[in-house]
């Protein structure tokens, strides 16, 4: 069941195609946390993202915890929506303090997703809530789908 | 590694009985030592303040956060890379740990548990006088 769940869902990215490179990466990071993001590489790790769409916005949802708004730059170019973030590592003091256990990721982090359609920039807004960042995109006015009435002569 | 074992009987379970659980998950967390404190970090994006539970029980350290189900009404889906919900993980705890003062703060989604060692722990460590 957990196969066939992971192909169906392959089949769905490929509609909005993301970074090839990364393909295999995130496939492995998603089934980490599948299985409890126990047995995974936790130094590389990217944003992950959901997106919803209508006929006329779009939302990208991701899990950034631990980050700052500040942090956070978002680049729209039509329909390429490029996001960096920078996690800012715990620094210890190391003559009276020690790590007993690393799992969390830190350090520089990019993604690129393209949406089925062109966005407005100048209307996107962002939001950061309790380490979710919500990004909501009105689609261009010009790339709307319109009506068109036939008329009988 | 049981708790692995019980996420992983949720996943494989059909997606109609799926459905009606809400997905259970393993927060990634930091633990680190100072001379005075131990501190756990844990990541649990969309976990409202009023929503994590913790407990000690006996040595048990249990951490718990709900979360509330993002809900897009007239949205599809049309891209999923991570599934939401709830959090939770369980720590065994030494006796160094003084109990009734323990600390917890939700910034960013990210928890901070301040547990500060019990002076027995902290008298434990012997200066050594040169006579």
């Amino acid at each position: 069941m957990l196969f066939t769940e992971l192909q169906n869902r392959l089949l769905n990215e490929n509609l909005v195609a993301s970074d090839g490179l990364k393909e295999m990466q995130l496939l492995s990071n998603r089934l980490s946390k599948l299985l409890g993001s126990e047995n995974s590489n936790f130094q590389i790790e990217y944003p992950l993202f959901n997106v919803y769409t209508n006929n006329e916005h779009a939302i990208i949802t991701s899990e950034i915890p631990g980050i700052e708004l500040d942090d956070i730059d978002i680049q729209i170019v039509h329909n390429t929506i490029t996001i960096k973030a920078d996690k800012i590592e715990e620094k210890l003091d190391a003559h009276n303090s020690q790590w007993h256990r690393r799992e969390r990721s830190f350090g520089h982090m990019t993604r690129t997703i393209e949406l089925p359609f062109e966005v407005d920039a100048s209307k996107t807004q962002a939001k950061l809530n309790k380490g979710i960042l919500v990004i909501e995109l009105p689609r261009k006015e010009e790339d709307k789908p319109k009506k068109i009435s036939v008329k009988v002569n | 590694m049981s708790n692995n074992v019980s996420v992983l009987d949720k996943e494989l379970m059909p997606r109609s009985q799926a459905k009606t659980n809400i997905h259970k998950f393993i927060p990634r967390c930091d633990i680190y030592e100072t001379d005075k404190a131990i501190v756990v970090l844990a990541d649990m994006p969309g976990v409202d303040e009023n929503q994590i539970d913790v407990t000690i029980e006996k040595n048990i350290l249990t951490i718990k956060g709900n979360i509330q189900e993002p809900e897009y009404a007239n949205y599809n889906l049309i891209y999923s890379e991570y599934k939401t919900g709830n959090y939770e993980r369980v720590f065994a705890l030494s006796d160094e740990v003084n109990k009734d003062e323990i600390q917890a703060c939700l910034k960013n989604g990210v928890l901070k548990l301040m547990l500060p060692k019990s002076p027995v722990a902290m008298a434990r460590k012997i200066t050594v006088k040169a006579e």
